[in-house]
């Protein structure tokens, strides 16, 4: 697929809409999910946003899915029995800082989380986008420098795994358009190395965290 | 009432946990509650949750579920053997100690 400034400034924008409706899906989700049991709706959205920054804690700790739920459940229940004689913000005032509390439940070190992989390896596209677009920028203005009309230059270069660059000018030698073809493997041989060192790794450190468990 | 030095209690969080568990099984806040009505009131929520957390996370505490008529169920917690042998520990780890403190500041000054 060959992908024009034109057409990738529309698909970027497109994109950028359907992240944020999901985005904001998922936020109304997380609220109704971490709301407290009972109590008016300042209350439940006032446990809503301490429980939601207690889970995203316990993730960043590398505390599991299932064992996340056990502990966000256990904390929203205790909240509503203390709301209940003392009122919400007295009750939350007493967990401290849910990072805090957070750091203090999964006080041993679990080893490398998922989310921390992912951000790493969102960072690491990134700057590969970023080589991708500064290469194609010094390829375009250096074909548009020899203002030849018409030219059609097509470069495949193994640096990026084989990734296609396209430009186009137009009859006065100015640039036309660029495009930037990625072949299939430019994206799974990252992908399959990501998975293939980080499932072991993970595994590894977790085994080494779990033996030492203190109180 | 005189004040507890909040920093002293978080040494003594585990050994009244094991106490107050081996006693009556309970759930968090409900122990949180008991402690208050002990005399621990400076003990917040913040330092009991976790120290429950690590209590069973070490199995010296089990956990079991009781439906709630409203919202999630209760997570009970009680002793088991290993916390059992850790309370028996503790306490007279505590017995040594308040029997050192008290035979050194109780000495009358020359």
């Amino acid at each position: 697929m060959t992908v024009t400034i034109e057409s990738a400034t529309a698909v970027l924008a497109g994109g950028a809409g359907i992240v944020l409706l999901v985005l904001a899906l998922g936020w109304i989700g997380m609220v109704i999910r971490f709301r407290a049991p009972v109590g008016s709706w300042r209350d439940q959205a006032l446990t809503a946003k301490y429980v939601m920054r207690y889970d995203n804690a316990l993730e960043w700790r590398g505390v599991a899915r299932a064992e996340r739920r056990s502990l966000t459940d256990e904390l929203r229940r205790n909240i509503a029995d203390a709301a209940a004689t003392e009122g919400v913000s007295d009750s939350l005032e007493r967990l401290g800082h849910p990072r805090d509390l957070a750091n203090a439940v999964a006080a041993r070190d679990r080893g490398p989380t998922w989310a921390l992989g992912s951000f790493v390896a969102l960072g690491v596209w990134f700057m590969l986008q970023m080589g991708l677009f500064f290469s194609a920028d010094v390829l375009a203005t250096g074909i548009e420098q020899l203002e030849t009309s018409n030219a059609d230059v097509s470069v495949t270069t193994p640096v990026f795994l084989g990734t296609t660059f396209e430009v186009t000018t137009d009859a006065a030698g100015d640039l036309n358009s660029l495009g930037v073809e990625s072949s299939a493997i430019a994206l799974l041989i990252p992908a399959l190395a990501f998975v293939v060192f980080s499932t072991p790794w993970r595994l590894g450190t977790r085994k080494t965290a779990r033996s030492a468990v203190e109180i | 009432m005189n004040d507890v030095d909040p920093q002293m209690l978080k040494g003594l969080v585990t050994l009244l946990l094991l106490h107050l568990v081996a006693e009556r099984e309970d759930y968090g806040y409900a122990l949180v509650v008991r402690l208050r009505e002990a005399g621990f009131g400076d003990m917040a929520e913040g330092t009991v949750y976790p120290a429950l957390a690590r209590l069973e996370q070490a199995k010296r505490l089990d956990t079991y579920l009781v439906p709630s008529d409203k919202g999630p169920a209760r997570k009970y917690y009680r002793i088991t053997p290993a916390g059992e042998l850790e309370l028996e520990r503790t306490n007279a780890a505590w017995d040594h100690l308040t029997g050192l403190v008290t035979g050194l500041v109780s000495k009358e000054k020359p």
